[in-house]
């Protein structure tokens, strides 16, 4: 498997005209015979053609065509308007790329297990650029082109995840994916009891608070700040508009205390105090974006206890965007879930007789019970870096256990695309959007993908 | 489940064989859009006919059903229908007495004599599509019993004696008791194999099995190296890289067991399989040394699929080459006349991970729907 790095230059685009690229057949290696004087790198513009085009969940074209150029797609119908040199490429399905709710592909080891993380810690920072390249390409070649990665896996607060490409090496699509918490999960193989289980739930919900408050006295130094230099420039403007007949006064006062022979005293205007700033804490600054919606918050949280305990610490935070992942005891609480607008990461993983002990009952069967309780459903490979992999067969088995295949298809593809911000870029197969595509020699999720395109590249399977 | 009973003739009397269906019952047929009859060979609309709980007829439902006596009921299934899974090995059933630490050598310890088959485990096992397995012993021991081979509906055991279990590494070799390391276990062992007694002499006599526990590299070598000194054709239990040995496994009539590849299993472990699979190795899919449920079984065989293995190797890993290194070959693993009606109907293709168990038949009686 290889990446096709097309480069075009002028004599070789007659050559490369009308170049079909088939499962079985790859041409690129044609080259001009005459020496080419003026070479002008010019990338390459593919036309997808597919008896299926999976345009989003529930959204298909039957025999239509996909316009690709610079790793963005130009256009997307039955029929295409193409360029007479666009490289051909043919399959059964097309869709977009599928991605990773839960992983932690792509970063430092060390990192990932490092239990001293804080709100503020960057995933990007920890992005290892030489020991994931076997990991990247294969989950590349299994069709998952984005992953949201964490560190601090096992922290209580992980901080702040991102979301990696898989090629190329080392690319950060988004490094403030969300804020991440594990709430009663088993640290160093031990399980907190279940004081301390409703503990870590409770101080999610008022550690986020925290951020409010420090985002209110950002705001109210903010319009402080603002009054303050408002009636400094007032009083300069009056000034300046007095000048002439202030300095008259002055030099009459001047003579005056001249003349009788006193000392001159300077009238001085004294300045209101400058208001003084918050102290900057890089923390709160997370856990305000965090209350007020602007990234979302992940709890990978088991229990009942503790899923009670979360949903009752942040139910007064009502623009905070919670994200369950695992929640392996949820349903109890699927309603509010539903209601609450809460989606849940499911791990749709056999586990036989899982050694921790917040797996108890884990039931390959939960993402199907919550979509038919209304609750939306993510798909994440547990916060591995080799079942990246594999997220397409644990979408089989969650469709096995009563998801439906269109709700297993949107959480690897828009849903968590949105969850994180990324739906206008990502997660659908529509002109505008980045060209993060497979295609594939069967359906979405069974099928194998034979081409990827990513980071505007094509890659042969 | 999907299944109807097409109640032939009119007749209200009959109904599918239930658990509580004795061995003579009358003989009934099962129709199913796919027969995995063994490895790839699919059937297409076929039928099985089955009475006192053996197969009597496999093929296409076109052939046998004119011939079927018309009181005979159909079960009539709209998926596919193949052999009940079979784990190559396992210690289901057997809570925490498989091993006992008194001694190094437990040769003549006979594991089924501690097998509970109505343990919360077995009905686990079966409920995941699992109908007979590999009783085996832990691996606490240099010597650690003899293993059986049982139905997971029963406590049925189907062959009592089928292997002796060895076990050359560390969890075996301890500091507190004889051997204490790894060439004094195999200094007792060929002792014990040239004295030839019990179950050392049934061994080397042929009659019974040898299975020796071995992970590491390391382990997997002495392994091949001790068999060939002992002229003995042994299977290899966990040994999941025993595909860097393929050629030597092959030259020494080798087998291997191992657990199946999982979600995020490194690629080294498919890749071993087809190692082996290329020099013609045989191996299979326990659950002996795995903490993952049985319905790991079926997952790691559509993984190494996806990896690359063929569907029949794939497939037989999981039933007819499963129940022949674990000692039920002769009954179990295929859906062919004369074997025993172990039987599984899919919602799909069972090497598909979207597809669901709906029921299974152990000995031609309908026992469980699927999970």
């Amino acid at each position: 498997m290889h990446a096709l790095k097309l480069s075009l230059s002028l004599t070789a685009a007659a050559l490369l005209s009308s170049a079909v690229l088939s499962q079985d057949e790859v041409d690129t290696s044609k080259t001009p015979e005459a020496s080419a004087p003026v070479v002008i790198e010019e990338a390459p513009t593919y036309l997808i053609r597919a008896k299926e085009v999976v345009v989003a969940p529930g959204k298909t074209i039957k025999n239509g065509e996909v316009l690709v150029q610079n790793g963005m797609i130009l256009a997307v119908g039955e029929t295409v308007t193409a360029p007479e040199d666009a490289i051909v490429v043919q399959g059964e399905t097309v869709c977009a790329g599928f991605m990773d709710a839960w992983s932690s592909l792509g970063i430092d080891a060390a990192s990932v297990a490092e239990m001293r993380t804080e709100a503020s810690t960057e995933t990007a920072t920890a992005v290892d650029l030489f020991n994931q390249d076997h990991f990247r390409e294969a989950a590349r070649d299994a069709g998952v082109l984005l992953a949201r990665s964490q560190v601090g896996k096992d922290a209580f607060l992980g901080g702040v995840g991102a979301v990696i490409a898989t090629s190329p090496a080392g690319a950060v699509v988004l490094d403030d994916a969300c804020l991440s918490f594990t709430c009663g999960i088993s640290r160093m193989g031990r399980r907190p009891d279940v004081f301390d289980r409703i503990s870590e739930a409770d101080r999610i919900g008022s550690t986020i608070a925290s951020g409010i408050s420090y985002r209110q006295s950002l705001v109210e130094y903010s319009y402080e700040l603002a009054e303050w230099e408002k009636a400094i420039a007032e009083k300069e403007e009056e000034l300046a508009d007095d000048f002439k007949k202030a300095k008259k006064d002055r030099d009459k006062e001047i003579v005056k205390a001249e003349e009788k022979e006193k000392e001159f005293k300077e009238e001085r205007y004294k300045e209101d105090k400058r208001p003084k700033s918050p102290r900057l804490d890089a923390d709160k600054a997370i856990f305000a974006r965090a209350a007020y919606g602007e990234i979302p918050v992940i709890v990978e949280v088991h229990g009942t206890q503790e899923l009670r305990a979360l949903l009752a610490s942040t139910a007064d935070l009502p623009s905070l965007r919670l994200i369950l992942m695992g929640a392996t005891h949820a349903m109890p609480f699927a309603e509010q879930l539903a209601a609450r607008r809460i989606a849940v990461i499911v791990q749709p993983m056999p586990m036989g007789q899982p050694s921790e002990a917040e797996f108890k009952g884990h039931d390959l069967g939960l993402a199907g019970q919550l979509e038919e309780a209304g609750v939306q459903v993510l798909i994440g490979s547990g916060g591995s870096v080799s079942g990246v992999r594999d997220l397409p067969v644990l979408a089989q088995l969650a469709v096995a256990h009563g998801l439906s295949e269109q709700a297993a298809f949107e959480a690897l593809t828009i849903g968590a695309a949105r969850a994180f911000d990324l739906g206008a870029e990502f997660g659908t197969v529509e002109a505008g959007k980045r060209a993060e595509l497979l295609v594939l020699n069967g359906s979405p999720l069974s099928g194998r993908a034979t081409f990827v395109f990513t980071g505007g590249e094509l890659v042969e399977l | 489940m999907r299944n109807t009973l097409l109640i032939m003739a009119g007749t209200l009397a009959c109904l599918a064989p239930s658990a509580s269906a004795q061995m003579d019952a009358a003989p009934y047929a099962i129709t199913a859009d796919h027969i995995l009859v063994d490895g790839g060979e699919v059937l297409q609309d076929g039928l099985v006919l089955i009475a006192d709980g053996k197969i009597l007829k496999v093929g296409l439902e076109a052939d046998l059903k004119a011939g079927l006596d018309k009181d005979t009921p159909v079960v009539d299934h709209e998926g596919w229908l193949s052999a009940g899974l079979v784990a190559a090995n396992g210690t289901m059933g057997l809570g925490s007495g498989s091993d006992d630490s008194t001694s190094a050598f437990t040769e003549s310890l006979l594991v089924a004599e501690s097998f509970n088959g109505d343990h919360s485990s077995v009905t686990a096992a079966r409920s995941a599509g699992v109908t007979s397995f590999g009783l085996t012993t832990g691996r606490a021991n240099v010597a650690g019993g003899q293993g059986s081979f049982v139905k997971t509906q029963g406590a049925k055991i189907v062959n009592l004696r089928t292997h002796l279990t060895l076990c050359m590494g560390p969890p075996a070799i301890q500091s507190r008791r004889y051997p204490t390391s790894y060439s004094g276990a195999v200094d007792a062992l060929e002792k014990r194999f040239a004295a030839g007694e019990g179950a050392f002499g049934s061994v080397t006599a042929g009659k019974l099995g040898v299975t020796i526990a071995a992970d590491a590299r390391h382990e997997i070598d002495r392994a091949i190296r001790f068999c060939a000194e002992a002229k003995l054709s042994a299977t290899l239990r966990g040994a999941e890289r025993a595909g860097e040995f393929a050629d030597r496994l092959a030259k020494g009539n080798m087998t291997v067991v191992m657990t199946a590849p999982g979600i995020g299993s490194p690629k080294w472990h498919t890749d071993s399989l087809m190692s082996l699979a290329e020099a013609g190795v045989p191996f299979a899919f326990g659950l002996a040394d795995s903490g993952a449920g049985a319905g790991s079984l079926r997952l790691g065989a559509s993984l190494a699929v996806r990896a690359g293995l063929d569907r029949a190797t794939a497939w037989r890993a999981i039933t007819s080459t499963a129940a022949t290194l674990a000692g039920g070959g002769e009954s179990v693993g295929r859906v062919a006349v004369g074997f025993d009606a172990d039987l599984a109907l899919w919602s799909g293709d069972p090497l598909s991970p979207t597809t669901r168990l709906e029921s299974v038949y152990i000995d031609g009686a309908l026992i469980t729907e699927g999970n």
